[in-house]
């Protein structure tokens, strides 16, 4: 066993129990090495004095000094904790809505568009009267025309004309 | 009641529940802060102030560790801020060491080496503050106070294997700043 080795043994010597074998190769190192022989002593020596500290008693009246301290320090009611934690919740609660009010723009489907006669009756007027103005065309094949105009629901742009 | 209830009812606002565990423990934390300061007045300080703070903070004290080890770790937090603030503050009162029960000394010899035996225990303590905060702090907590290995390993938060490295430096340390022959039993510089 080298000497560094045997000086951590010897300081956990005084902590926890060593194993079997390496309490039998330290007291072999000690056997044959003066230095740490003294070692040993020493720091068994120094643990001995540490220990021996004669310390007093607190001061009288510890609670009653203690209890005044704290009666103007009071303590963080378990209210209060919950207060400071909702505080905090705002915030968060505020950034939640607002995301969810967005998501609701971006992903709810926009408005129909509304043909002639809906809007018609949407603006409670009667669409007959337009109808009315298509059946009255003298021309039969304006007036076929105009009906089958009519009854496609798809904006009049949107429609697209075939080719020749 | 066992502890566990009482500091439940502390937690709930009871003044007596803690007054319970204040009666408990002021000794421990008295005798952990005077180790440090070496002053009867200044250690009961610090203790008051170790228990306003741990009343202030029961509320987080989670009761998966024990509120010994907890209270240990407010105590020694405290205890670091403070030697943190005096550490320019060299000056050791050592006077209080003489505090306790008084040796009746049937004769002079026997005198003579009780003082002998007192002074090198200053020496020891002097030697003690001089070392760095966190070697002085864990052999404190164990040569001094005599805490288990276990508990320093808990207040400290450290694994074992630094707690055995930590320990080992420390007392080097401190055998080195000693003149070895003063520290031997009967030994004289």
């Amino acid at each position: 066993m080298r000497c560094r080795t045997a000086e951590r043994w010897i300081s956990r010597d005084l902590d926890r129990p060593l194993a079997r074998g390496v309490r039998e190769a330290l007291e072999a190192h000690l056997a044959v090495c003066p230095e740490c022989r003294a070692m040993a002593s020493d720091v068994r020596c120094l643990r001995a004095r540490l220990g021996e500290v004669r310390c007093p008693e607190p001061l009288p009246h510890f609670w009653t000094r203690l209890e005044a301290r704290l009666t103007a320090a009071p303590a963080a009611p378990p209210q209060a904790i919950w207060l400071r934690w909702s505080l905090r919740a705002i915030p968060a609660s505020l950034a939640l809505i607002a995301g969810f009010l967005g998501a609701m723009v971006v992903f709810l489907p926009g408005t129909a568009e509304t043909n002639t006669s809906q809007a018609l009756l949407f603006g409670e007027e009667n669409p007959i009267v337009e109808t009315r103005t298509i059946l009255d065309d003298d021309k039969p094949g304006n007036r076929d025309i105009a009906v089958l105009f009519a009854s496609d629901e798809r904006p009049a742009g949107s429609i697209r004309r075939p080719r020749p | 009641m066992d502890e566990r209830t009482i500091v439940e009812q502390a937690r709930r606002g009871r003044p007596e529940a803690y007054e319970e565990l204040v009666k408990m423990y002021n000794q421990k934390v008295f005798h952990l802060a005077f180790s440090f300061v070496r002053d009867r007045a200044a250690a009961d300080d610090l203790a008051q102030e170790v228990f306003i703070k741990a009343y202030q903070a029961l509320a987080k004290f989670r009761a998966d560790s024990e509120f010994g080890t907890w209270l240990y770790r407010v105590a020694v937090n405290h205890i670091k801020d403070h030697l943190r603030k005096t550490a320019r503050r060299k000056e050791v009162s050592l006077d209080e060491l003489g505090e306790g029960p008084i040796v009746v000394a049937d004769s002079a010899e026997e005198r003579e080496r009780e003082r002998e035996e007192e002074e090198r225990r200053r020496l020891v303590f002097r030697v003690l503050e001089t070392l760095p905060p966190k070697y002085r702090l864990i052999l404190t907590m164990r040569d001094v106070q005599g805490l288990s290995y276990d508990e320093v390993a808990k207040v400290l938060g450290l694994a074992p294997g630094t707690v055995d490295s930590r320990l080992h430096r420390a007392r080097k340390m401190l055998r080195k700043k000693l003149a070895s022959p003063v520290n031997r039993e009967g030994g004289r510089r």
